[in-house]
């Protein structure tokens, strides 16, 4: 009983992780171009992923859905990286989508509070 | 020593042991197939190989410069396994990766090999057989009652057809044979091994560090679990195997049974035999078709037989299970529940009422004190052939010319209470209603004749072949005065006094003499 209930606990947070990693991705892009070690670094910091391998799936859809682009950049150690920049769609895909989480996350905070 | 290959991951080279190539190839195959049908797959797997050269690099160094496999392991924990990805639980360990190959099997029909459904054709995929095998053996199954057909039919029904290109990979699958199941079974303990490895150097580590831990009982109680969960594996193949056993014994029993495989049954160990189509033809033939019936009676036993089979085989094979297989056979059961009660109360309705009829035989009074009693000839049947009937209760099969059936009747003499000889016959059968059973009696014809002091019972009694059986029965009662004797001639009779109470078969004339509690016999 014990690892049934919890098994379905760290699932729902995993599904709620991922509805709002595709705007942290979009947000770290946005402040910065980054590779995809930078970016895993952020969000291995906000416990936001567990294993590297979620994150490419998410960059290539951003880029194929035109919110990215990236250019290769020569590296000192290891091969040439792949840095992803933000596009004019993505930044007005961000401008929405962040006002859109604030007002989600006071919401549910009034609720749960 | 161990071997090592050069290879090239994302454009850099690396030297890596032989095992832990293997490990890493077989990680990368298992991303490929999970991201297969995602779009831009060859980005992410562009992406995933560069950030895996990134990771490789940074385990070499100036004293190190091959990759072990303790590094690919590593790797993978980083990186993640394909299942994580789908649901990104929090679980940090790695699972096992031959899970994931294996468990995409399915039964399609297959349409690129067809002659009437593709059913053979899917079947063979599945199995990796050659359709012509299984098409020969649907069609011997159908001389065995058919009842090869209406499987087809139903796998034809229940069963997708392979469209897409994935459906019809999934269709072939991984081979399903003997040695798979041996390496499958091989591939878990040696998994088992290294984790119980891996378990006594973690554990090692964690004693190293903090004895106080509770992670090392946790690692014994997981290694504990892998134990049990092979031998429990091994167990399923087992009960799946005498599943499959037992199933395939029920349904040769049960086929003998309905189709009369092996010609006749044996119903009790003296009243002889008959085959189950021919009991079912005498009870039903007249009134319906029994098709009907054995269907039912297919559908009700046959399904669980299939589950039995179906079930065995799963274990065994450990394939995914077929879509909506047991709720359809479930529901074609139903419907065979459903055609069986219908006919139950039909047949009940045949045979609900009854009716008897008995008779005082006038006869003119012995003149001696001995009466005769014999069998008159046997008529049509010569007794010769009267081994090759079809007995069924008291009836026996037989079609002379006027396609009469044979009714053997039960004969007894008792003490008569007066000083009179008396000849009672007593018939009895059934009908939908009480006057349906009379007509049905008054075609019963049984005769008894005296020729001086001999009563002639008739051996048979008969009905016409185009009434069908109801449980006609046919009782003549002898009453014969105290003191008198009765000559029994050859044939079969009832001898029932004080001490006994059985039916014996005379050779030749015996002399009885009545008494009070029945036949005495005379010295």
């Amino acid at each position: 009983m014990y690892y049934i209930c919890c098994m379905n606990i760290e699932n729902q947070k995993a599904q709620m992780r991922k509805g709002v990693l595709e705007l942290c991705i979009l947000s770290i892009i946005a402040e910065q171009d980054a590779y995809a070690s930078d970016i895993i670094e952020k969000l291995k910091e906000a416990k936001l992923i567990i294993v590297e391998g979620t994150l490419y799936p998410l960059l290539t859809r951003l880029k194929n859905d035109g919110l990215t682009t990236y250019r290769w950049e020569e590296s000192n150690s290891g091969p040439p990286r792949k840095y992803f920049q933000i596009t004019d769609i993505g930044k007005a895909v961000l401008n929405d989508l962040k006002p859109g989480w604030r007002e989600l996350a006071v919401a549910v905070e009034k609720i749960i509070a | 020593m161990k071997k090592t290959v050069n290879i090239n991951v994302s454009g850099i080279i690396f030297h890596i042991d032989e095992d832990a190539y293997t490990k890493l190839n077989n990680y990368l195959e298992s991303l490929k197939s999970h991201f297969h049908s995602t779009e831009g797959s060859n980005d992410i797997i562009d992406d995933i190989e560069a950030r895996i050269a990134e990771l490789l690099q940074e385990k070499l160094g100036q004293t190190k410069q091959v990759i072990t496999i303790r590094d690919v392991n590593e790797v993978i924990v980083v990186m993640g396994q394909p299942s994580q990805f789908a649901e990104d639980d929090t679980h940090g360990e790695t699972a096992p990766s031959h899970k994931t190959s294996s468990s995409s099997k399915r039964f399609y029909r297959d349409p690129d090999n067809k002659v009437i459904g593709g059913v053979c054709g899917g079947i063979g995929a599945y199995l990796h057989w050659d359709p012509v095998i299984i098409r020969i053996l649907f069609i011997i199954s159908l001389f065995a009652g058919g009842f090869g057909a209406l499987l087809y039919l139903i796998l034809w029904v229940v069963i997708p057809e392979a469209t897409t290109t994935t459906e019809k990979l999934e269709m072939r699958g991984e081979k399903v044979n003997i040695s798979n199941i041996e390496k499958s079974i091989q591939e878990e303990v040696s998994s088992l091994k290294d984790q119980l490895k891996n378990l006594t150097e973690t554990t090692k580590q964690n004693l190293r560090r903090s004895g106080a831990s509770p992670s090392p009982i946790e690692q014994v109680l997981k290694g504990v679990m892998e134990v049990l969960r092979v031998f429990g594996r091994i167990l399923l193949i087992i009960i799946g195997i005498v599943l499959v056993l037992v199933g395939i014994s029920f349904f040769i029993a049960f086929m003998a049974v309905v189709f009369g495989w092996g010609g006749s049954i044996l119903i009790d160990s003296d009243v002889l035999i008959m085959s189950f189509p021919s009991s079912l033809n005498l009870i039903l033939g007249c009134s319906f078709n029994p098709f009907f019936i054995q269907a039912s009676l297919l559908i009700l036993f046959g399904i669980p037989i299939i589950l039995i089979l179906y079930s065995g085989i799963k274990l065994i094979f450990r394939f995914e299970g077929i879509r909506y297989f047991g709720i359809t056979l479930f529901n074609i059961w139903l419907i065979g529940l459903v055609i069986g009660v219908f006919y139950s109360f039909k047949i009940y309705n045949l045979v609900k009422a009854d009716a008897t009829d008995q008779q005082r035989i006038e006869i003119t009074q012995p003149v001696s004190d001995t009466i005769h009693l014999s069998y008159s000839d046997w008529g049509p049947i010569d007794e010769l052939s009267l081994d090759t009937y079809e007995v069924f209760d008291n009836i026996s099969l037989y079609k002379d010319q006027e396609r009469n059936y044979y009714l053997i009747p039960s004969v007894r003499v008792e003490p008569a209470k007066g000083d009179q000889v008396e000849v009672i016959k007593r018939g009895f059968a059934r009908g939908k209603s009480a006057s349906e059973a009379k007509t049905r009696l008054s075609m019963v014809r049984y005769n008894i004749q005296q020729t001086g002091d001999t009563l002639f019972l008739d051996h048979v009694g008969t009905f016409p072949q185009d009434d069908c059986w109801r449980g006609q029965k046919i009782m003549v009662t002898v009453k014969v005065p105290e003191g008198k004797y009765v000559a029994l001639s050859k044939g079969e009779w009832r001898i029932e006094n004080e001490y006994s109470f059985y039916t014996r078969i005379l050779d030749n004339t015996k002399l009885y003499q009545m008494s009070s509690s029945g036949l005495d016999d005379v010295e």
